[in-house]
């Protein structure tokens, strides 16, 4: 059997004396989209921290492209940043650069691709994610949300990584810009032949893009499993998420009094 | 025939057609992983082997991302070649070079202004800096003023605030600041004064320096360093965050929130921090003399008092109010022209130290002449 690219198990996890995870496993294989789901404060971000080895658990491993996150010595987790992308929940775009520069960023840093041939690798990229020539020279301040989010996945796929990760990829959209975030990710994860660990709220991104969807609750992995079994679990956060998004769904517009 | 390699390094291969003309195949991973150790390498040897009559076969190649395309791209000298055969899902990657004029991001094409256009517009740059702090100062003042007759408008919470920051939380730094000054003061005079056989003077000079001089200067310079990063920081961070576009859009003046509370508490704490520097540096001076010259304390303050008019120290107290005045609207004003971009913050926090302490010390220059016979 195949290594998992991502590799958790036995986490316990607990930030000021609050107990976050308790006894997590979970594993990622290479080439699935695995989204993971839970209620605020259920600890979702604090799982992305631990898998981007950025917080240390307090019992446990995580392994992450075969790495152990809590032994990496600096040298070892810039090479392993070089196989990972990660698009933020707002973007986190370096404001003072442009879009252009923030794109080429990880580019130069990991020097990898001479100065003369960057400008076209880096529009096609842009292009790629469906941002115009002409929007390259623009600062993060002037685009739209929907920009932002462009913009981050080129960030995090300029490097052609093994591994994405992505909180809330289509969290502060309309509905359209949803559709078509949506629409962009499923179509790249072919191109790129992406692994994906996406944490996300929205139904339609989950039934879209999910091949597994892992339910954070109770302060650990309750269920791991396709979107058509993970609806029939019965839990109570499950019933209520899936049984709300449906709801919200199916209600009809609220309407001013006396209309 | 020739070799068909089967690994994902990338290979070049070239072959004479039957016709006789030059076929390039390519094979392998085409991806910026394979290729990122070879750019060049492989660069020049497709600039050898091929030219844009050849023809090129992609279609064997495993993997080409945005990456490879680019680097073909270059050696076709950015057009495609005439006779191109690729896989129909690789197309898309060369359309989108084909798209991109050339030089759309070339940065070099853009014209710099000629010398003395560049005087001017620094000119106009401090013209403009200029009138929008006056027009900051007639904004506060007038909001201020419609307080007065508004009593329940006036931002308390904000101002006792920012008294806090800029007095309490100054008072430690500011006192050992003034400590020390003073011990270095009556060092230094001292050990002149005694070779000419006036050491009693050392009162004097210390007392003069003190209150007219050195006190509300250090209290200033302090505070600009303190107090005015700090409130360049916050309203750029406001304008980072929205917060500002936030309080214009519900109607609340960001003058009146931020600028008037900031300019009293200013106005209020700062020569309070003069008197307390004062203190501190008479203390220190104090010391000194007593270790140096051997002067009592006693004696010490009786010939402050003695020596040192009140005008000299209610001048040094006003100056600390003006000081404060200037700091806080030079530090708000940067604060306001930050763009919400975090080189922008940096670049405007800076600015406003750098004129904030320049202001304080013109105007220091320009008091001390206008007023070098008060209190003499």
């Amino acid at each position: 059997m195949p290594t998992p690219l991502v590799a958790i198990q036995g986490v316990h996890t607990a930030i000021d004396g609050v107990v976050i995870h308790r006894d997590l496993h979970l594993e990622v294989r290479r080439g699935e989209t695995l989204a993971i789901i839970g209620g605020s404060g259920s600890g979702k971000s604090t799982l992305l921290r631990l898998m981007l080895g950025l917080l240390k658990p307090e019992r446990g491993t995580v392994r992450v492209l075969d790495c152990d996150m809590a032994a990496l010595t600096v040298a070892e987790r810039r090479q392993w940043a070089t196989h990972c992308g990660v698009v933020f929940q707002g973007g986190a775009l370096f404001s003072a650069l442009s879009v252009f520069d923030n794109v080429a960023l990880p580019v130069r840093e990991a020097r990898w691709w001479p100065e003369e041939l960057l400008t076209e690798l880096v529009l096609v990229t842009l292009q790629t994610t469906g941002i115009e020539v002409h929007d390259a020279h623009k600062l993060p301040a002037e685009l739209s949300g929907g920009m932002v989010k462009r913009v981050a996945l080129a960030r995090a796929l300029v490097l052609k990584p093994d591994l994405v990760f992505m909180d809330e990829p289509t969290a502060g959209l309309d509905p359209e810009q949803c559709h078509a975030v949506v629409r962009l990710i499923a179509r790249l994860r072919q191109v790129f032949k992406l692994t994906v660990v996406m944490i996300t709220h929205d139904v339609e991104a989950l039934r879209a893009l999910a091949d597994r969807v892992a339910v954070l609750a109770d302060q650990h992995i309750i269920i791991a499993a396709p979107v058509a079994e993970v609806v029939r679990f019965e839990h109570p956060f499950v019933r209520h998420f899936f049984a709300g998004q449906a709801e919200r769904c199916a209600a009809p517009l609220p309407r001013a009094e006396g209309a | 025939m020739p070799m068909n390699p089967d690994g994902d390094k990338a290979v070049v291969l070239c072959q004479t057609d039957i016709d006789g003309g030059l076929r390039v195949a390519l094979h392998g991973r085409w991806d910026i992983r394979a290729l990122r150790e070879r750019v060049c390498e492989l660069l020049k040897r497709l600039r050898s082997v091929g030219n844009r009559d050849a023809r090129w076969d992609l279609t064997q190649i495993k993997d080409i991302d945005a990456a490879g395309a680019t680097l073909l791209w270059h050696a076709w000298q950015r057009s495609r070649p005439g006779q191109l055969a690729l896989r129909t899902e690789d197309a898309a990657v060369f359309d989108s070079l084909a798209a991109i004029a050339t030089g759309a991001l070339d940065r070099s094409s853009r014209r710099e202004p000629l010398r003395i256009a560049q005087l001017g517009l620094f000119g106009m740059r401090i013209l403009s800096a200029g009138t929008d702090l006056v027009a900051l100062l007639g904004t506060a003042a007038i909001d201020s003023v419609a307080m007065l007759y508004s009593p329940k408008d006036i931002p308390r919470r904000e101002i006792t605030a920012a008294i806090f920051r800029t007095g309490a939380q100054a008072v430690a730094i500011s006192g050992l600041v003034g400590f020390l000054i003073g011990i270095v003061l009556c060092y230094l005079s001292g050990q002149q004064l005694r070779d000419i056989g006036a050491e009693s003077y050392v009162v004097n000079l210390t007392g003069f320096a003190v209150f007219r001089e050195l006190g509300p200067l250090l209290a200033a310079i302090l505070n600009a360093g303190r107090s005015g990063s700090a409130m360049t920081a916050q309203i750029g961070v406001m304008r980072v965050t929205g917060e500002l576009e936030a309080m214009a859009v519900l109607g609340i003046s960001s003058v009146r929130r931020l600028v008037v509370p900031k300019l009293i508490g200013q106005v209020v704490a700062l020569p309070l921090i003069v008197v307390w520097t004062d203190l501190t540096a008479i203390v220190g001076g104090l010391v000194g003399a007593r270790l140096q010259l051997g002067i009592s304390p006693a004696d010490f303050l009786q010939g402050i008092i003695r020596a040192v008019p009140l005008a000299n120290v209610l001048f040094g107290v006003g100056k600390g109010a003006l000081f404060g005045a200037t700091v806080a609207l030079i530090s708000c004003h940067f604060g306001f022209r930050i763009r919400p971009d975090s080189e922008s913050l940096a670049d405007g926090t800076t600015r406003a130290v750098v004129t904030g302490l320049t202001a304080v010390l013109v105007l220091d220059a320009a008091l001390a002449m206008a007023f070098s016979h008060l209190g003499m």
